[in-house]
């Protein structure tokens, strides 16, 4: 199954005040506009006349806040509510905040039966008694605004296509939806109603997710204010945000436009991206109550340009200037901060990004600002009066398991935090800065250690210069990379096609997305969502995997997939929470009018109700096609990027709908409709596999009698028995299209790759050359066997995947035993590069925390008592390897810090390599080739037996051994007499004396070259070539072997120097 | 430095009769005054501890005063000299700003490319003729600044590691500086103000012998011809020219050039340490050179030039072979291994030369591809490898006093470059100074080498093919 499906569901979000923000309200202050740098300011924005021009903007961000009803505007007079704030960015790159107004809250209860009409004013007074029973809702003279008696259905369940009465309540303030909504539930029978079966419809959900539904508003779509129906703020006081246009509209009044077409454009954007560096102490995490802020580097960008038009660093103290940077320096830290928060508001990004700016950067100076007392600091936002807090919040998702994330409230801008993109959208072995850049840019990044950079500030302005150089290329890279990874294209269209503002996509889970579209949707059919309480219930049967029959199979294997397994079954099927039939239903119905599905549902056909579900479906399904069609033809580079973010966009909201009804804590779990849906892909890949095996055999006419080998969740893998790529692909097509018959429309079995050689190695498990055109191979497909776990050394990863190539593409099994053999040799000579072998764990508790002793944060205790600067901190990633100790040491005392093996000549536990981290994955991939003897083949022949002993340098023993030189010709001890001859032979090997020579001058040409290789390499990646390299990036792949060459390369030269130096 | 006042003829007894006279005929070999100038690239110990970056710093700092000088000389005091951190004053945004030119080139192999993300062993990459791009670019470095160059400045015809004057300004809409005008360092001094006149003799310039456990029977015959020719055992018209070659410069490769990958190819026991290991390649191969050497040397001086292929240390300055590698011809007095560039004076004509990896860098990362044109530009230049330590390999520098060795702290007479294609020469004023030029083909593909009459610095091809 495709791997965008991973599916995650939120257990609980919950918010908690963030003990440093104090929890007084301060009383905002005006902050006065600084207007010295008018670089830094967008352009300027002509006037705008309401009555005769329309403004048209693409909005990215939209909030409410509570305030006086204004003149002339629709809603409730006299009194407080909620008014909309829409931002955006015209064409022309002028900032836009509009004030809707009008737009009121409401839920629905079911009525009573037998509810009159008559019956709303005194149920309107009782709820309004309800309602101010509650201390916090004083200060609102009329709560509930209005009631109305509609005709709706809810979605749960098969209603016969009738309407029954419902009660819509419109109340003042969107928080007494839900505590009007918990009322009425906990003391519905003060109505009349039977107790406890108050059941609210739509009371939980989003009230801005309310208000864009309503108004067919999609993410970050265009906005127009027709002429004549917009007022416009032009008056400073009058003035509530930073924006350049502020104006006020009704609620009913403005168009949306469906992102189609023209409308698809993206707006010029700004976006900021920014990086901070603090002067921590020695081997403490910089805290914000102590430590302070010495430089912020800031690049800005417009949308679809390629090069930052402003680059501004902020120094603590002078800084030597930067050519095409402007540098900003302050004598005072507190200086510096208020300088950045009016560069902020001066610069006005649309969008705020950085490397882990959100749990690290913003909150770091927000806090450090409330600790200097510099009161002007945490006015980020657009809006005058906001000021910019830090909560924290916990969101728990099976995807990323349990994550505290700070919440950060600047509004009108949206916090686009590269790291929690990749954490959400990628699996990578690493999440630091550098090895995001490595990995996708293929380029490193200079990393200064901690202890460096506080050493850089309190150098001189040359020394902060530097850290401003690095500084600023760590406020670009995010750039580099969201410009690479097409992050923001891609998630406008996500919010785009699932109808969710931008900023929702990063903070908050898969499910808001599904609502979002489930209601739009029902809105159309009067249908209302119930307000469900999440429970813990069971798990059910996942998917069917065919027993797959093991072995390294050299013939065409042919694989057949059902294309969007999950959405077509729901869409064949018709399967939804409208079509769902509770048992008592079944006697009213036809046999011929629902069916039970495999997993003992019943659910009724589309010609009775065509399902919610199917529908949202379907549209997304053929918009994607359209999408691709488009993309076809499309030429402008942009624009393509724009369609192909849109389609994946579709794609994964598409797999995302089954996920939802599974979802047992989400907001409308359906057990019946998840586990149908996997009932009936068990049953269809079953009725595949037989339907294939009699049909494709000797006794049909074809060239041999085909066989499943395999099959998982939406796909079969067949053996055709022919022995050509074409042939397995003409009858793979064949099979794909005499199967769909046997299916419901629109599902399909779709012929689409053929593997060959393929290497099938259990449930999960498997790796072949992947064909899609009979001619070339498209890739090398592995599945489940590349070890990605963070947890475990790269040679394994290496190590298979270099025997995968060569058995699949080489085709070469025995090259690829040799290989292995190589390996396991070159680990047990201790000539495997040291970064291979670097495990890495990340200490994310205090050693009280941690129950049982663990390898890394030992050695974290031990690094801290060499030297306190350079340890690991909290937070930090401990890399380590496991040396040679005595036997019984317990295994989390056997770590030790990389440098210091290489510093120290500490010997490898070698065999726990092979044992714990080799054996058995190369075991896995060789044993359906080798069978029994894989084991004796790899882990024990020769290659094993020669061993190369390291004396350590520290330890018990070192004192005590001296170090004599060998004859290099035959290893024996040369006595001081022969010393005098030669240092390098004895007298038997005189003779060889030359050939010797030659053999280590070999030796020694590799490790020149290799050294050579590897230092100019972090010459070139710091970018200078005149000052000394120091970075200290340790997950950097030639980090440990730059300074094991220099170990390596002075040892060779030392026997070289054995030979004497001669002059001629 | 070892002044070897032209008994080079003379061969040890114990390994030849002693014999003053040209074997062959009655002609004595004519002498030629020999100094050897290699102490610069002599480098008695490595360090391998230090890092690259001092060899920068020591050649701007030897090379920027020399700029200074001709910079007034070219554009007069007018224009200020800046710092690059501080050439950014709006009343005066024309400055001089001096550096190491650092070419950022997109196609530049680099040890992250060859280590691909999961796979952490070193595979080399597949190597190519050039590697320049059009999104390359130049960035001007001092000690503390770069900045990116735009303007009248040739990408492709520098490399990096040159250091170099720029007359410009900042552009005030963008990062980068725009070059007016360029300049290089000033030219040193001749080694001598004015060449002494001398009778006609030749010194013979080979490169590439290219032996190997097989060579093509093609080139033994070039060999032995070669050996013939130098002995006197040749028709007598030869001789009388034989007799007047003085001295036999080979820059570089004894052995062949594709001896190294072919035989690491074959060796299945390379770094198989289970496996039962077989002598290294060198051994057999430099048997015969020794062989060789012993009989070519017995009647000439020859100086020694290590090339890539050579058993010795590969970054450059290359140092001399060690004598245990040709143990029969290194108690000749004849013979002199020097390093690699090399520098000598033949009767006080500066001779300076490499075996060539240095203009073939400079080729792979620019568009220059004439070896003449290359040797000019590095006269120009000043220095003679600028892209040692970027892209080819250089020895490292005592960190405590790093100087450069490749700095042309004298303007030569002759400066050659050996394993090129073809032979080629220009004789040319540079520096009120007449040098010729020389690029001396492999013998291995073109059994050819290169004549230098020493009286006039003219010089013919000499073929043996």
């Amino acid at each position: 199954m495709d791997d965008e499906m991973i599916w995650d569901d939120e257990v609980a979000e919950e918010m908690e005040e963030d003990a440093i923000t104090d929890a007084v309200q301060e009383v905002p202050i005006e902050v006065e506009e600084d207007t010295s740098y008018v670089k830094w300011c967008r352009n300027d924005a002509p006037p705008l006349d309401p009555a005769t021009t329309c403004l048209i903007f693409q909005q990215i961000e939209i909030d409410h806040y509570i305030g006086d009803h204004k003149e002339g505007m629709p809603g409730a007079g006299n009194s407080i509510g909620a008014i909309m704030r829409i931002y955006g960015v015209t064409v022309e790159g002028h900032s836009v905040m509009a004030h809707v107004h009008g737009f009121t809250p409401y839920f629905y209860i079911m009525a009573p039966t037998g509810f009159k009409e008559e019956q709303l004013p005194s149920f309107q007074k009782k709820l309004k008694a309800l309602a101010l029973t509650d201390k916090r809702n004083d200060a609102i003279t009329e709560p509930v605004l209005q009631i109305e008696l509609v005709e709706k259905a809810n979605m749960y369940g098969f209603n016969n296509n009738e309407k029954v009465p419902f009660l819509k309540i419109t109340v003042a303030l969107p928080t007494l939806v839900s505590s009007l909504a918990r009322s009425l539930e906990r003391s519905g029978s003060v109505f009349g109603f039977p107790s406890d079966s108050i059941q609210c419809f739509e009371s939980n959900i989003d009230f801005v997710i309310r208000f864009m539904v309503d108004t067919k508003v999609v993410g970050c779509n265009w906005i127009e204010l027709p002429a004549g129906k917009y007022t416009v703020r032009a008056d400073k006081i009058e003035k509530f945000s930073r924006c350049q246009y502020e104006v006020d509209i009704a609620w009913n009044e403005f168009v949306s436009y469906a992102p189609e077409d023209e409308w698809a454009k993206v707006a010029p954007f700004r976006i900021l991206s920014f990086d901070i560096e603090c002067a921590g102490r020695k081997g403490i995490f910089p805290e914000p109550e102590k430590d302070p802020v010495i430089q912020i580097a800031n690049m800005v960008i417009r949308q679809g340009e390629k090069e930052p038009f402003l680059r501004v660093i902020f120094t603590l103290g002078t800084c030597a200037p930067i050519v095409g940077t402007a540098v900003m320096s302050y004598k005072k830290e507190e200086d510096l901060l208020k300088a950045w928060a009016d560069f902020i508001r001066t610069v006005d990004p649309d969008i705020l990004t950085g490397y882990n700016i959100q749990n690290f950067d913003l909150y770091y100076l927000i806090n450090r600002a409330a600790a200097l007392k510099v009161k002007t600091f945490p006015y980020l936002g657009r809006v005058k009066t906001a000021i910019s807090r830090v909560k924290k919040k916990i969101l728990q998702s099976k995807q990323l398991g349990k994550r505290e994330n700070k919440d950060i409230n600047i509004e009108g801008r949206v916090q686009f935090d590269l790291l929690l993109v990749l954490l959400r959208e990628y699996k990578l072995r690493s999440y630091t800065l550098n090895a995001v850049s490595y990995h996708f840019l293929c380029e490193q990044k200079e990393d200064v250690h901690h202890s460096i950079i506080t050493e850089l500030q309190n150098g001189d302005e040359l020394t902060r210069r530097r850290l401003a150089v690095y500084c600023c290329k760590d406020a670009l890279l995010p750039l580099r990379l969201l410009d690479k990874l097409m992050c923001i294209i891609n998630h406008m269209e996500m919010a785009r096609v699932t109808g969710v503002p931008l900023s929702f996509l990063l903070v908050r889970g898969q499910q808001i997305k599904v609502v979002s579209q489930l209601l739009r949707q029902a809105v159309d059919e009067d249908l209302l969502m119930p307000a469900m309480k999440p429970e813990q219930g069971d798990d059910f049967a996942g998917a069917l995997v065919i027993e797959p029959i093991r072995g390294y199979y050299d013939v065409p294997i042919a694989t057949l997939d059902f294309s969007s397994l999950y959405p077509s079954i729901m869409m064949a099927h018709n399967l939804c929470y409208t079509t769902l039939l509770r048992h008592s239903q079944l006697s009213m119905m036809k046999s011929d009018q629902y069916i039970k599905t495999p997993a003992g549902a019943y659910f009724v056909k589309n010609t009775m109700r065509k399902g919610l579900l199917p529908r949202i479906l379907e549209q997304l399904l053929s918009a994607r096609k359209k999408a691709k069609d488009d993309l076809k033809k499309e030429t402008d580079p942009f624009k393509k990027k724009v369609l192909d973010g849109r389609q994946l966009a579709l794609k994964i909201s598409a797999n995302s709908v089954y996920g939802f009804t599974g979802a047992q804590v989400g907001k409308l779990p359906c057990l019946e409709i998840s586990q149908s849906v996997t009932a009936f892909g068990r049953q269809m890949i079953d009725q595949t596999k037989n339907v294939v095996e009699k049909h494709f055999n000797l006794a049909n006419g074809y060239p041999a009698d085909s066989l499943v080998i395999y099959g998982d969740t939406d796909s079969v893998m067949v053996k055709f028995g022919v022995s050509t790529v074409e042939e397995a692909m003409k009858l793979g097509k064949e099979a794909a299209d005499f199967v769909t018959q046997q299916f419901v429309k629109p599902i399909k079995l779709e012929f689409e790759k053929v593997y060959y050689p393929y290497l099938l190695i259990n449930k999960k498990r498997y790796a072949g050359l992947y064909y899609t055109r009979p001619d070339k191979f498209d890739k090398m497909d592995c599945k489940g066997i590349e070890t990605v776990r963070r947890d475990n050394c790269r040679l394994a990863a290496s190590l298979i995947n270099t025997c995968l190539q060569k058995i699949l593409i080489d085709r070469d099994p025995n090259g690829a035993v040799a290989y292995a053999q190589q390996v396991i040799s070159d680990l047990l000579c201790n000539k495997v590069d040291i970064s291979n072998l670097v495990i890495t764990k990340e200490l994310t508790k205090t050693d009280k925390e941690y129950a049982a002793k663990q390898a890394h944060v030992e050695l974290a205790h031990r690094m801290a008592k060499r030297d306190a600067g350079s340890a690991p901190k909290l937070g930090d990633r401990v890399p380590y390897v496991i040396i040679n100790a005595p036997k019984g040491t317990a295994a989390y005392m056997k770590s030790e810090d990389p440098l210091y093996v290489l510093e120290n000549n500490i010997p490898i536990d070698t065999q726990y390599y092979l044992d714990n981290q080799i054996s058995k994955p190369l075991l896995r991939i060789f044993e359906p080739i080798l069978g029994e003897k894989a084991e004796s083949v790899l882990l024990r022949g020769d290659h094993t037996r020669t061993k190369t002993v390291v004396t350590s340098k520290v330890g018990a023993l070192a004192m005590f051994t001296q170090k004599r030189n060998n004859c290099l010709g035959c290893r024996t001890m040369l006595r001081p007499e022969d010393e005098k001859e030669s240092k390098v032979v004895c007298k038997h090997c005189r003779n060889r004396e030359g050939e010797l020579f030659q053999g280590e001058i070999m030796k020694m040409n590799e490790l020149e070259i290799k050294f050579n290789k590897l230092w100019t390499q972090c010459q070139r990646c710091q970018g200078s070539l005149l000052e000394e390299v120091i970075c200290t990036a340790n997950d950097c792949p030639i980090f440990y072997m730059r300074k094991k060459i220099q170990k390596e390369a002075t040892d060779q030269d030392n026997i070289i120097q054995r030979f004497g130096y001669y002059k001629w | 430095m070892e002044v070897d006042s032209g008994d080079a003829v003379v061969p040890r007894s114990t390994v030849t009769p002693s014999s003053q006279v040209f074997n062959g005929s009655n002609y004595p070999r004519i002498k030629v005054r020999h100094e050897n100038l290699c102490d610069d690239f002599i480098l008695e110990e490595n360090h391998f501890t230090s890092q690259y970056f001092p060899f920068y710093v020591a050649r701007l700092k030897t090379l920027k005063p020399l700029i200074q000088k001709l910079a007034v000389q070219k554009w007069g005091t007018n224009v200020r000299f800046s710092s690059m951190s501080e050439m950014n004053d709006k009343d005066d945004p024309r400055v001089i700003i001096i550096g190491i030119l650092f070419k950022k080139m997109e196609n530049q192999p680099t040890v992250l490319k060859e280590i691909s993300s999961e796979d952490n062993q070193i595979v080399p990459q597949s190597t190519a003729d050039c590697y320049i791009d059009d999104t390359d670019y130049l960035i001007l470095q001092d000690e503390t600044e770069n900045v990116r160059l735009s303007g009248n400045i040739s990408i492709h015809s520098h490399v990096t590691g040159i250091v170099v004057g720029l007359k410009g300004c900042v552009n005030p809409d963008g990062n980068d500086f725009i070059v007016e005008e360029i300049c290089y360092p000033s030219l040193p001094s001749p080694y001598v103000e004015k060449l002494p006149p001398i009778e006609t003799k030749y010194i013979l310039l080979l490169s590439g012998l290219g032996f190997s456990k097989n060579p093509s029977s093609q080139l033994c015959k070039a060999t032995d011809l070669l050996k013939s020719f130098i002995t006197g055992f040749l028709r007598p018209e030869d001789a009388e020219k034989s007799q007047k070659i003085s001295r036999v410069i080979i820059a570089g490769n004894l052995i062949g050039e594709k001896v190294r990958a072919e035989e690491l190819a074959k060796d299945e026991a390379h770094g198989k340490p289970w496996l039962k290991q077989s002598k290294p390649f060198f051994v057999d191969i430099m048997e015969k050179v020794d062989s060789f050497l012993v009989e070519f040397a017995r009647t000439i001086g020859v100086e020694i030039m290590p090339g890539h292929t050579d058993p010795t240390c590969q970054p450059l300055p290359q140092q001399p072979m060690s004598p245990c590698i040709i143990p029969k011809s290194s108690t000749l007095d004849s013979i002199h291994c020097v390093s690699n560039p090399y520098c000598g004076a033949y009767d006080s004509r500066l001779f300076i030369g490499s075996s060539g990896q240095n203009i073939d860098d400079i080729r792979r990362f620019s568009n220059l591809t004439d070896p003449i044109e290359i040797m000019e530009k590095t006269v120009i230049w000043s220095h003679l490898a600028p892209t040692v330590p970027d892209t080819l390999p250089g020895l490292n520098v005592k960190p405590d006093n790093p100087e450069d060795p490749f700095i042309l702290t004298r303007l030569p007479d002759v400066y050659f470059v050996g394993n090129q294609k073809e032979f080629s020469t220009s004789f040319k004023e540079m520096g009120n100074r007449h040098i010729r030029f020389i690029s001396i083909p492999k013998f291995e593909t073109t059994f050819t080498g290169v004549l230098l009459n020493l009286a006039d610095l003219t010089c013919e091809k000499i073929s043996f093919g």
